[in-house]
């Protein structure tokens, strides 16, 4: 083999094929995805609820390149709304269907998409409830051809009939569990939709479920429907048509344009998109105004946001990672525009994004939060006293100290962020049973919780003459107000690897647990298997002590998630629901059924409020912290704003808007 | 031999089977299943997890679930995806399966290559500063910490000095609209280079049998191995897909540097031992002794005994390097079948998980058997009974 290398010829056709591929390389390279950074100015940062007046984006194509650490699973619209709902397919497909109603950002209210106006009332006809919704007569797909109430009708009979599952049965809710139940959409005329439920829909299903939910195109899968049904598995014929051969349409912004596995994903312009060029102003006092219309509010006093919508892109290429220090390298490399990352940036990564000269960085608080949970069907955690105890745990201390403020802490479930539902009087008073509490304060009131609640010692704590409990000479041995010695308990929590937050937590919630004579145990384990003991199955009832774990909150237009994780028909035993931790009330039953039933905002609004404070009594869970999405983008990128609850990536990138 | 083959087979079947078992045993005693993908977003419903379980069968008992895939299995059917519903498994696999075997073939092809040679020279120079130098680089390479060292490359020569790409296999902007997809090309690559490796090794052969004095054979083998570099040249000069290629090469290039410093490392200490252990053999004393030129007692007498380890070794690896390397291909966005199977485990997607594991264990069993005879054909001392 040495001589082969010796060889002159040989040598010489090596060097001329290296030659030909680099040069080959270098001069096929169109400079489209080129994203140097240049010395425009950093883009805007806002604080959370989004305080700037901007923007005006100059309206000249480009390639918007987009930075993700997983790649989509298929290009099919309906597999992402079903089975293969990844948040990366959400940015992908996300932008490109429309909808009757969409959640305009920054304020998160209702906005008509192809809908005429704002949502119509629904009805009583009898003993069925109906909606009938005009809609625009110019809301065109991507091929120019007018979305009419046969598409919308269109959809909803193929999610009925092809059985569709995942988001579909929630954005239109056609099965025997669904309460209420969609049991019929219908074309009035070719712009008028109308929806028959089979009791009175709240706002949480109509308009902020139904009339949220994609439209699909009728033209192109009307074929694919025909033959999912003359087959045996229609769900999977649905599923599993490529969305390029089948000619799938876009209402959207963008347009899905194709992939090359684990390489890239292309959305392209839209060039028919039925916003385009539409103005959106937000006023500081929660007014909104589509092209100059008021929708809500009175528009007086300060514009807190305006922008116009585009597309202003030619195209946005997704490029796959295949792990973060990757992408940060490329972001801080001007290789892409924008780095999309749902799971968090480490603090090497995120110093490493503050020190780019030619990045910007955003921060904005979560549609979430991590919790504390307690099993209320066995000892201890069935008993008040004891969750209440637990409670005074030193959050501050964990989060500012301890966690060095990579995270805030929460004594609410609903997000500060969310600020069209967030009460912040409610949470102050809330929170300061807690803040600024002394470590013998925290003692002192978890040990009156628990000798309220008739809990003992087996060897009691030694107070001093004051009667505070003396943080060195602190009870033990526990005994419930049944008698029983409280046996080992075990605080399930992510390992460090995966979340090292919660893990921290867990062990900070042991010491706590230890200094109120509980022999607790924080046992570091994989998410897979704390989901399964928590939720083991219809008919098993979950048999864990407490654990740790985290929420992403759905729509944040019209919050539902307190009835999906604390009603009693929620059981995880009972239906695979929500509510792991078998807390059952009858009064928070009632508030919960109240609001999911309201249409009325504001009722909704005092409705959510009393159950947080329902909540923070009875204590199912205990809020912990969550931490603030951290963005980073290059600086030649304009974003209309950049405050807003769980940031730029809640909006899959704004392909509508961006600009640069 | 024949018998021997034939033995073999049997027993790797049945092995295949044990293995297939108690994969799909252990795969399925991670806790949950795939339908816990719904459980982080409170806006579905619950009963749309049932409605997954009961789409991807797994409502039915573990037994029935066990039969179904080894029945599966035996007639070829990995069956159907779960997180990539309703893919099938084998595509997902094969679509894996170029990007990895052209990364990592080239990678192990080259860092034997050099390995082999430079722990050839080493051996020989034992005590001077090339064979020291040499050993404290290799030592220094094999124990890196690789995640990290291949941060490092990336981050050296992909940002710092800009000469490489920072990661991925082609550069997005020129594939927007290409007529071809990566693993046509992938696979076009892969061909040639297959071609190439053929003719290489039947001009060896052919000159080797029909040509029996040395200068003429030599000259003969560079003509022709010219020759065949200048056919390969000419097809990819000529060929539309050229410019796809070359991006995918000039990708190419740091993963393969890195995974060649640290594979070669590992080959040159086996060599180099190897070697020496060969140098003190009996034989080589004879050669000398007859005044055999000292690079003939190298190359011919020394070396090829001390290549039978690396043999073996080469042929193992060749079988896992269909595993991909899972840190090579997440720091290098490689997606192959290394990442494949990362994410097929974290999202509990078992046909693909064990698709991927049962093909890696299919390809080590036949490793094993070539490498048998192989070692057999190579080592005239070692023969099969029967």
């Amino acid at each position: 083999m040495t001589r082969l290398w010796r060889s002159r010829p040989v040598a010489v056709v090596v060097l001329l094929v290296a030659f030909a591929l680099i040069a080959g390389a270098c001069t096929s390279d169109d400079g489209a995805d080129t994203t140097v950074a240049t010395t425009a100015a950093p883009g805007t940062t806002a604080a959370p609820g989004g305080t700037q007046a901007t923007t005006a984006p100059t309206p000249a194509g480009f390639t918007y390149t987009v930075g993700m650490t997983s790649d989509i699973v298929n290009d099919n619209f309906w597999a992402f709304i079903g089975p293969d709902g990844t948040v990366y397919m959400s940015y992908v497909h996300g932008p490109t269907k429309p909808s009757l109603f969409s959640i305009a950002f920054p304020g998160l209210v209702i906005a008509p998409d192809a809908a005429l106006g704002l949502p119509v009332e629904a009805v009583q006809e009898g003993d069925i409830w109906t909606v009938t919704q005009p809609m625009r007569d110019d809301y065109t797909w991507s091929d120019g051809s007018i979305l009419t109430a046969a598409d919308v009708v269109f959809t909803y009979e193929a999610v009925r009939d092809a059985e569709l599952g995942g988001d579909w049965i929630s954005a239109y809710p056609y099965t025997e569990a669904s309460s209420p139940r969609l049991t019929n959409v219908e074309a009035v005329d070719e712009f008028t939709v109308k929806f028959t439920f089979d009791s009175k829909p709240g706002a949480a299903v109509w308009p902020h479920n139904v009339g949220v939910a994609s439209i699909m195109p009728a033209a192109p899968w009307e074929p694919v429907l025909a033959e999912a049904l003359a087959s045996e598995d229609p769900a999977a014929i649905v599923y599993g048509a490529s969305s390029l051969e089948v000619g799938d349409l876009s209402g959207g912004p963008v347009s899905y344009n194709g992939r090359e596995e684990g390489a890239f994903v292309e959305n392209i312009k839209n060039e028919n998109y039925a916003n385009a060029g539409s103005t959106h102003t937000f006023w500081q006092d929660g007014s909104y105004a589509v092209n100059d219309e008021l929708l809500y509010g009175e528009g007086g006093g300060d514009i807190a946001v305006e922008y116009t919508e585009g597309p202003f892109l030619d195209r946005t290429s997704f490029s796959i990672y295949g792990d973060q220090a990757a992408a940060m390298l490329a972001l801080a490399d001007g290789e892409i525009d924008y780095w999309i990352n749902p799971l968090g940036v480490s603090p090497g990564l995120r110093q490493q994004g503050l020190e780019a000269d030619n990045l910007s960085v955003t921060v904005n608080p979560t549609n979430g939060f991590r919790y504390l949970a307690f099993n209320l069907r066995k000892s201890p955690g069935k008993f008040l006293g004891f969750r209440q105890a637990m409670a005074y745990f030193d959050k501050e201390n964990l989060t500012q100290n301890v966690l060095q403020g990579v995270a805030f802490p929460l004594y609410v479930l609903v997000p500060e962020g969310n600020q069209a539902w967030y009460n912040e009087e409610v949470a102050d008073e809330i929170a300061s049973q807690y803040v600024g509490l002394s470590t013998t304060e925290r003692l002192n009131a978890a040990y009156a919780a628990l000798e309220a609640d008739g809990f003992t010692w087996t060897v009691e704590a030694v107070r001093d003459e004051d009667g505070n409990i003396l943080e060195e000479e602190v009870g033990s041995g526990l005994i419930d107000p049944e008698g029983n010695l409280v046996p080992e308990v075990e605080i399930m929590a992510p390992s460090a690897t995966y979340d090292p937050l919660r893990h921290t937590a867990s062990l900070w919630l042991e010491d706590w647990a230890e200094n109120l004579g509980v022999n607790a145990r924080a046992n570091p384990t994989d998410f897979n298997t704390i989901v399964a003991q928590v939720w083991p199955g219809v008919g098993t009832e979950p048999t864990f002590d407490m654990y740790i774990l985290g929420w992403s909150l759905g729509n944040p237009a019209w919050p539902t998630f307190h009835e999906g994780f604390f009603h009693s028909r929620n059981f995880a035993e009972t239906n695979d629901g929500g509510n792991a931790t078998g807390y059952s009330d009858a009064e928070f039953d009632a508030l919960a059924d109240a609001m999911f039933a309201e249409t009325d905002k504001a009722v909704a609004f005092d409705q959510i409020w009393e159950m947080e404070r329902k909540l923070a009594t009875d204590l199912p869970y205990v809020v912990l912290f969550d931490t603030p999405i951290t963005e980073f983008y290059n600086n030649s990128l304009q974003f209309p704003f950049t405050g807003s609850l769980s940031g730029i990536q809640f909006q899959d990138g704004m392909q509508n808007a961006v600009a640069k | 031999m024949v018998r021997y083959l034939t033995i073999r087979l049997l027993q790797m079947f049945v092995l295949f089977l044990v293995f297939l078992t108690i994969l799909f045993f252990l795969i399925n005693a991670q806790p949950g299943d795939i339908s816990a993908q719904f459980v982080g977003n409170p806006d579905i419903p619950p009963e749309a997890k049932q409605i997954l379980r009961e789409r991807l069968g797994l409502d039915q008992p573990l037994f029935a679930q066990y039969l179904f895939y080894i029945r599966n299995v035996l007639t070829l059917n990995l069956g159907v995806s779960f997180d990539h519903y309703p893919r099938t498994v084998a595509d997902i696999l094969l679509t894996a399966l170029p990007r990895t075997l052209y990364l990592f073939g080239i990678a192990t092809l080259l860092s034997y290559i050099v390995g082999f040679q430079t722990g050839k020279m080493v051996a020989w120079r034992r005590g001077s500063a090339a064979e020291t130098g040499t050993m404290v680089t290799s030592i220094i390479l094999y124990t890196v910490f690789y995640p990290w060292f291949a941060i490092l490359m990336l981050w050296f020569f992909g940002s710092q000095l800009n000469w490489f790409p920072l990661g991925k296999f082609l550069t997005p902007a020129q594939w927007f609209d290409a007529p071809y997809t990566a693993n046509q090309v992938f696979n076009t690559m892969l061909l040639s280079m297959f071609l190439a490796g053929a003719g290489v090794a039947l001009v060896v052969w052919g000159t080797g049998k029909f040509v029996a004095e040395p200068v003429p054979r030599t000259r003969a083998r560079r003509i022709l191995f010219a020759l065949i570099a200048i056919s390969m040249l000419a097809f990819w000069l000529i060929s539309p897909m050229s410019r796809y290629a070359a991006d995918i090469a000039y990708h190419t290039v740091l993963p393969v540097t890195t995974l060649t410093l640290v594979f070669y490392a590992a080959i040159t200490l086996l060599t180099r031992s190897s070697m020496l252990e060969t140098l003190r053999e009996d034989y080589i004393f004879t050669a000398r002794a007859k005044g055999v030129p000292e690079k003939v007692i190298r190359d011919r007498h020394a070396a090829r005994n001390a290549m039978l380890p690396v043999t073996t070794s080469f042929v193992l690896a060749i079988a896992f390097i269909i595993g991909g390397g899972i840190v090579t291909e997440s720091i290098f966005s490689w997606p192959g079948l290394g990442l494949t199977l990362l994410n097929a485990v974290n999202v509990e997607d078992l046909p693909v998980a064990m698709g991927a594991l049962a093909f890696i264990g299919l390809l080590a069993l036949f490793a094993h058997l070539v490498a048998d005879v192989l070692y057999a054909f190579l080592d005239p001392r070692i023969r099969v009974q029967g």
